[in-house]
């Protein structure tokens, strides 16, 4: 990796020694999506998995958007 | 969000073992006594509120991104970037198996990876029987060279880099000739694909990977942009217009009938 950045390195790379995020690979909507969970019922999408081009403009899949959960 | 009431673990059996007054829903819900076969954590589970995906036409052309570190083996730890052999190898399987797609588009953004893992997605991406371009953007170095040529034909951004550099080994190295016979023979497994693909000279690639006086901390070369088109390794410098311009006409000289003897 090459930082080009007129920021300290210290202040881009901080807290990336313990940078460990629990990524989950779940299924939504039949298409295959990265998730983090927030708490218990809530994650944000990280990644979608799909060589689908037109997986990508679904709003609800955006990256970061938060996805909720309840039982069926 | 308040949430600390909530349990800690994401499991299957969220909704009975939370207090009441967090549901969410109104919703009477009538504890199932009988346990669920344990799938995937989140397989009893369904999305809340959302909208559904808005109508679009099926794309023909679909598109796998090749970003990071290429994973094959071993998982690497989570501050790496990596595209993954079992995500890649079956969006491959279903792109050939799928009449409705007609084409692929693959874009590069990688700094290699796990030599198998990158040859396999390569040898896959050779033996698809539709169209293939693949555009290389930042970087495609190491092993991101033998899928970038793996394709019917590959374009470079005019800023964009190939590393192109010798196999290193990891781990326990025993200081034998067999190491060095092993390492030239794994070194040869790359070095025959990219010459066999592309329309560089395995003399001159292996020049290319020896050279010295290049690079600071290694030895070998890095080609940018137009480099890589002149030494014969990408067939032509361009971006996403030029490549998916190229795809769509390999597609429809695909399609045509073979202007071979009359077929009766």
């Amino acid at each position: 990796m090459i930082l080009y950045t007129p920021m300290p390195l210290e202040i881009v790379l901080a807290g990336s020694d313990d940078f460990c995020p629990a990524y989950e690979e779940v299924s939504i909507r039949g298409r295959k999506v990265l998730i983090e969970k927030k708490d218990s019922i809530h994650a944000s999408i990280v990644r979608i998995i799909s060589s689908n081009p037109f997986d990508f403009l679904d709003p609800a899949l955006f990256p970061g958007a938060i996805i909720t959960f309840e039982a069926k | 969000m308040n949430n600390q009431y909530l349990p800690q673990v994401f499991s299957p059996t969220w909704p009975w073992t939370t207090p009441n007054k967090l549901r969410l829903n109104e919703q009477p819900q009538t504890p199932n006594p009988v346990p669920q076969p344990t799938g995937t954590p989140t397989s009893n589970l369904q999305e809340l509120g959302q909208l559904s995906p808005p109508e679009q036409p099926d794309s023909n052309i679909h598109c796998i991104t090749i970003v990071g570190q290429i994973e094959g083996h071993l998982i690497l730890p989570s501050q790496n970037k990596t595209t993954k052999y079992e995500h890649v190898i079956p969006q491959l399987v279903a792109i050939e198996q799928n009449p409705k797609i007609s084409g692929l588009l693959i874009i590069l953004n990688t700094v290699g990876g796990d030599v198998e893992a990158g040859l396999a997605i390569a040898e896959m991406i050779v033996s698809l029987s539709k169209p293939t371009v693949s555009l290389i953007l930042g970087g495609g170095h190491s092993i991101g060279v033998p899928i970038a040529v793996s394709a019917d034909h590959s374009f470079i951004a005019p800023t964009a880099t190939m590393t192109i550099h010798p196999i290193r080994l990891n781990g326990l190295v025993i200081g034998v000739p067999q190491t060095y016979e092993y390492l030239d023979k794994m070194q040869d497994r790359v070095v025959k694909f990219v010459t066999e693909h592309s329309r560089i000279p395995q003399e001159k690639f292996r020049e290319l990977m020896f050279r010295t006086g290049e690079l600071a901390r290694d030895i070998g070369t890095v080609l940018v942009g137009k480099e890589a088109v002149d030494v014969g390794l990408v067939d032509s410098e361009g971006g996403i217009e030029e490549a998916l311009e190229k795809l769509n006409q390999l597609i429809v000289e695909r399609q045509k009938p073979s202007k071979g003897g009359p077929i009766q």
